[in-house]
């Protein structure tokens, strides 16, 4: 897995800083698998170039293909399978929503109609000043603190109206430093 | 209810999360334990002990180790399911964030018994917090001979265990999808037989164990089989943690006997929310049958909720009183189960998305009775005719939300049907 970038046909999508990173993920999860089952190491790798770019672009897709060393059509496969990949760009900050039921009996339906309303955009595209998306996302495995939403990577739990509003506040009011363009 | 703390017993305890802890709480005394037993006594403690799966399916956990022994190839595999995403379930993500240790301990078991030199713990991708746990309390181990070569100065007990994320996809607890996953591919369940036992990761014999159920193994070798059996119910060894959520005073995971009532987990978490009452009980998971209120006083192990045709499941269970209708709270499972479908079967592709759109129907009081009947037939007509059990699961809801509380459905599709008049 290591030598492969060189051979990659598709050019890198990362910067200098986003490479180190990126290869440094990338050779601690080759220790993982037996040598000849690397592919293995696919859904990991599409998790580190996601969080260093914000999304999976076309060229990203291509990139990881020669890394792993699978074709490009069985990367495309497995990135339009998983929910938490995103083929588009995001917002900075990506807010999804726990729509089910004991999310749902806890009000979820309230607060995810709230965020639409606040943020003006439909699933998955992003707000005009970039910084925010939002979607409906299944079962966060949060039912007994519901409703629960997913900011990025971090879990906000026993939420309302005003503690969601309190939160993407916040994050609004945060400089962008060290988001990927 | 006495609540009988093993799996949970460490939780909410400062730092629970690291070896220091867990060990000043006899932590890895079951593994040395272990160390002194040969693998098959082990296999042999694990089948006695009745534990049964706590992901969902309920299978006698030393049977499957049992069949995993018997393989002659090898490398053989231990792979974790930490893949929560049932609705209503949420017991595994507490088990990883406030004591991993405790599952590590019994991988190592498992690892030991069955000569498995590595084990992969599959998280879901959401899970971020969880998986810094875990790869904290691994890195803790590799530093203190837990983990690695010669294993508590065991000559040639080597194991290395790594995480694996997942990335959002309900259909990769199941767990043929889980390997597939794990390889690096589409999450579509496997053809079975063969089994993950014979032919699992690789094609290598692989006991694949949901995370709770791992977290059970240091205790029936530190108690013995029988006196863990012997918590629980016949043929239902030991405790199990419930998440219970929905409409009760103190939502959350309690760890009751296996065996415990409906009655007593709801009372565990101090019953019905104030002013309401009770009247419906989804056992284990949205994928189980629903239960009525006259069915409070029923066993929750898995034998009496097989009979009664419902599941224990993964002990997920949520609580609904008087004031949801169930017609709606139905639309809302099935959309979960439209949006899960992995596309692979048919029945379960188009049959999920059908009774999705004809509840959504309904649930918007557009529906007619006929649309009942319609999202009933399509249940019935495409259970047991796929490959996984995914379209079971949602099949099982539709029924049982029909057959127990039609007059919901009909209080919607009345509606409709005067506004047409």
């Amino acid at each position: 897995m290591t030598e492969s970038p060189e051979r990659s046909c598709a050019a890198s999508p990362f910067s200098p800083v986003e490479q180190k990173v990126f290869d440094a993920r990338v050779e601690k999860l080759a220790a993982n698998y037996p040598p000849d089952k690397r592919a293995a190491a696919l859904i990991p790798v599409l998790h580190a170039a996601q969080k260093l770019r914000g999304w999976l672009s076309p060229q990203t897709l291509a990139y990881v293909a020669g890394v792993v060393g699978v074709p490009p059509t069985r990367v495309q496969e497995v990135a339009t399978f998983y929910s938490m990949f995103r083929l588009k760009p995001a917002g900075r900050h990506h807010v999804a929503v726990c729509g089910n039921l004991s999310c749902w009996l806890a009000g979820a339906d309230k607060l995810h109609e709230h965020l639409q309303k606040r943020l003006g955009t439909r699933p998955f595209e992003p707000t005009a000043d970039g910084l925010f998306s939002h979607a409906e996302v299944e079962c966060l495995a949060s039912c007994g603190t519901a409703p629960a939403v997913l900011v990025d990577e971090r879990y906000y739990e026993g939420l309302s109206v005003e503690k969601l509003d309190a939160i993407l506040d916040k994050l609004a009011s945060e400089p962008a430093a060290a988001q990927p363009a | 209810m006495e609540s009988v703390k093993l799996v949970s017993r460490n939780w909410g305890k400062p730092d629970s999360h690291t070896l220091r802890v867990y060990r000043a709480n006899g932590g890895y005394k079951a593994l040395e334990k272990a160390l002194g037993m040969t693998p098959a006594q082990i296999v042999d403690e694990m089948t006695k002990s009745n534990l049964r799966g706590r992901g969902g399916a309920g299978f006698n956990t030393g049977m499957k180790w049992t069949f995993v022994s018997r393989e002659k190839a090898t490398p053989k595999y231990i792979v974790v399911n930490g893949d929560e995403g049932e609705p209503g379930t949420f017991k595994d993500r507490y088990v990883l964030s406030e004591d991993p240790h405790m599952m590590i301990e019994g991988c190592l078991v498992g690892a030991y018994a069955l000569g498995a030199p590595a084990v992969y713990v599959y998280c879901r991708g959401e899970f971020v917090h969880q998986m810094e746990r875990l790869q904290a309390a691994i890195d803790e181990c590799r530093a203190n001979g837990l983990l690695g070569k010669n294993i508590l100065g065991r000559a040639g007990f080597d194991v290395e265990m790594y995480v694996q994320p997942g990335a959002g996809a309900y259909i990769c607890g199941e767990e043929s999808a889980l390997l597939e996953s794990l390889e690096g591919r589409k999450g579509w369940p496997r053809l079975r037989p063969p089994f993950p036992a014979n032919a699992g990761l690789w094609g290598k014999p692989t006991a694949v164990n949901n995370v709770e159920t791992m977290a059970h193994v240091p205790h029936v070798i530190e108690m013995g089989a029988e006196a863990y059996a012997k918590l629980g119910c016949p043929k239902n060894g030991g405790t199990r943690l419930f998440s219970v959520s929905g409409h009760v005073r103190n939502p959350g995971v309690h760890e009751l006997p296996m065996g415990s009532t409906f009655r007593q987990v709801i009372d565990a978490c101090g019953g019905i929310r104030e002013g309401h009452r009770l009247k419906a009980i989804i056992p284990g998971g949205s994928s189980c049958a629903v239960m009525t209120a006259d069915d409070v006083d029923v066993a929750t192990d898995y034998d009496t909720l097989r009979a009664k045709g419902s599941m224990a499941g993964s002990g997920g269970m949520i609580v609904l009183d008087e004031t949801v209708n169930m017609a709606l709270a139905l639309h809302n499972v099935v959309k979960f189960y439209a949006h899960e479908s992995c596309g692979q079967c048919t029945p379960c592709r188009e049959g999920t998305g059908w009774m999705n759109r004809v509840l959504a129907r309904v649930a918007a009081g557009e529906g007619v009775e006929s649309d009942v009947d319609l999202v009933y037939q399509i249940a019935k007509q495409g259970e047991l005719r796929t490959i996984c059990a995914l379209f079971d699961g949602c099949a099982m809801p539709v029924r049982s939300y029909i057959d127990k509380f039609r007059d919901d459905f009909l209080a919607l599709v009345k509606r409709s049907e005067s506004k047409a008049a």
